[in-house]
């Protein structure tokens, strides 16, 4: 299993080598957390991995897995990583909130405190977003989370061009502002 | 779009032009601006997060069921390119021969010796020696034949150090060193063999490995990574080891 082989099934949306990856790996990964944190249960290793395998899945379409050959220590080192709460203390991995909140805090701005407005955001805004469709979704997430080219984007999505890609995305990011306006947060 | 929308955009796609990184600069003193700008950022974490679980989903789906027509291949019989499937006979007659190998391999559990063996140990049959040499393309020949003689033999430390040095890199030759280990029982380096077997590029050997790490860990008593690849062999109905490791429930504590 190469690093290429991997991202190009990923965005052909094959997932049949993903899913031997992880059904592989699984075994070894989860035997390792127990014999380093004895305190985990089963149910928080399983949990563990599939986080491990998201941020590992994430690395791969942003290009950022160096291939030195050993894919189950990389993502064994990552499962360690989250294990030991570098990346999970109730903040998610690669958060777009996490990273504006810290610009609102540089530009010497005072973050949101208030928890119960940040609760309501969170579930109008969920509820708000069922009216985006699957394939505006997808653009969306491809585009400004997984930061794919719009190259990518139309073979992965079957778009006749980059350009079409381009206008969906164009589209899909003014459906949701309209979201977000209507919703008055 | 409106210019705010339009620079938020352009923020989120890391591309504001240093005029609009000044301009957008100047308008996060608004708390209305700052408040759109925050809920788009939560939008996208919910989208991600609604992507991340459909994506794990798929991959615990289709982990769980039957394999993708291409690993249907592995376990399948080969059919010659006429199509017709090869005359069973000479198939059953290289079964026929392994089951004998094995069975030798297998007497001192069987009959009685100085000491009665391990009631577990009765369960463990060698990876065995099949028709492996003839067509490889290991160089030195000689030395595999005397490998795998020992290793018939029980031979098991001669039969290792041969394994180690004909071809490091060959996952079956891999996995005869580490039943010799096993048999040896030197579980640390048989353990960390089988770990990079089940790597391998082929499906045979790693469903041997992961039956055999199975094994392994039961024998030294490590039952938390016994129970978990007892749990990835009998979840996979794929796994021609999952009757084995089934007949073994009851040795797991």
């Amino acid at each position: 299993m190469d690093i290429k082989t991997l991202r190009d099934a990923l965005l052909s949306n094959h997932l049949a080598p993903f899913t031997e990856l992880y059904r592989s790996f699984k075994p070894y990964c989860l035997a390792t957390l127990k014999s380093k944190h004895k305190n985990l249960d089963h149910d928080d290793c399983e949990a563990i991995y599939d986080d491990a395998i998201i941020i590992f899945r994430d690395n791969l379409l942003a290009n950022k897995v160096v291939d030195n050959g050993n894919l189950k220590t990389y993502i064994t080192g990552i499962c360690l990583n989250v294990a030991n709460n570098l990346l999970r203390k109730n903040q998610r991995y690669n958060s777009k909130k996490a990273t504006i909140g810290l610009l609102f805090e540089t530009q010497g701005h005072t973050p949101i405190e208030d928890l119960e407005y940040k609760e309501t955001l969170y579930l109008t805004l969920q509820k708000g977003l069922e009216q985006l469709g699957d394939k505006c979704k997808n653009v969306i997430v491809s585009f400004y989370i997984d930061q794919l080219s719009m190259e990518e984007i139309a073979k992965k999505y079957n778009f006749a061009s980059k350009d079409v890609a381009k206008t969906t995305k164009s589209r899909c990011f003014k459906k949701l502002q309209a979201i977000i306006a209507s919703i008055n947060v | 779009m409106s210019n705010d929308h339009h620079l938020i955009e352009q923020y989120l796609s890391d591309k504001l032009s240093a005029e609009e990184q000044l301009l957008f600069n100047q308008r996060l003193d608004d708390a209305g601006f700052r408040k759109t700008l925050m809920a788009t950022g939560v939008s996208l974490d919910i989208l991600k997060d609604q992507a991340d679980k459909n994506f794990l989903q798929a991959l615990k789906q289709s982990s769980s069921t039957e394999l993708s027509p291409s690993k249907e291949k592995d376990l399948q019989p080969s059919i010659e390119s006429t199509g017709k499937q090869k005359s069973m006979w000479p198939r059953l007659l290289k079964i026929a021969a392994i089951g004998a190998i094995v069975f030798c391999a297998s007497l001192p559990f069987i009959l009685p010796g100085d000491e009665k063996p391990n009631d577990l140990e009765r369960h463990f049959v060698p990876y065995p020696p099949v028709d492996f040499a003839r067509g490889s393309n290991i160089e030195s020949q000689e030395n595999l034949k005397l490998a795998l003689k020992h290793y018939v033999n029980e031979d098991y430390q001669e039969a290792l150090k041969l394994f180690q040095d004909i071809e490091p890199t060959n996952d079956t030759l891999q996995l005869y060193a580490a039943n010799c280990q096993m048999k040896l029982k030197d579980y640390k380096p048989a353990e960390k063999t089988l770990f990079n077997l089940t790597e391998s590029m082929a499906l045979n050997i790693r469903n041997n490995a992961e039956w055999y790490l199975f094994y392994t860990f039961l024998s030294q008593g490590k039952m938390e990574n016994a129970k978990i690849y007892f749990d990835a062999i009998t979840k996979n109905p794929k796994q021609p080891f999952r009757n084995r490791a089934l007949m073994l429930k009851e040795y797991i504590k």
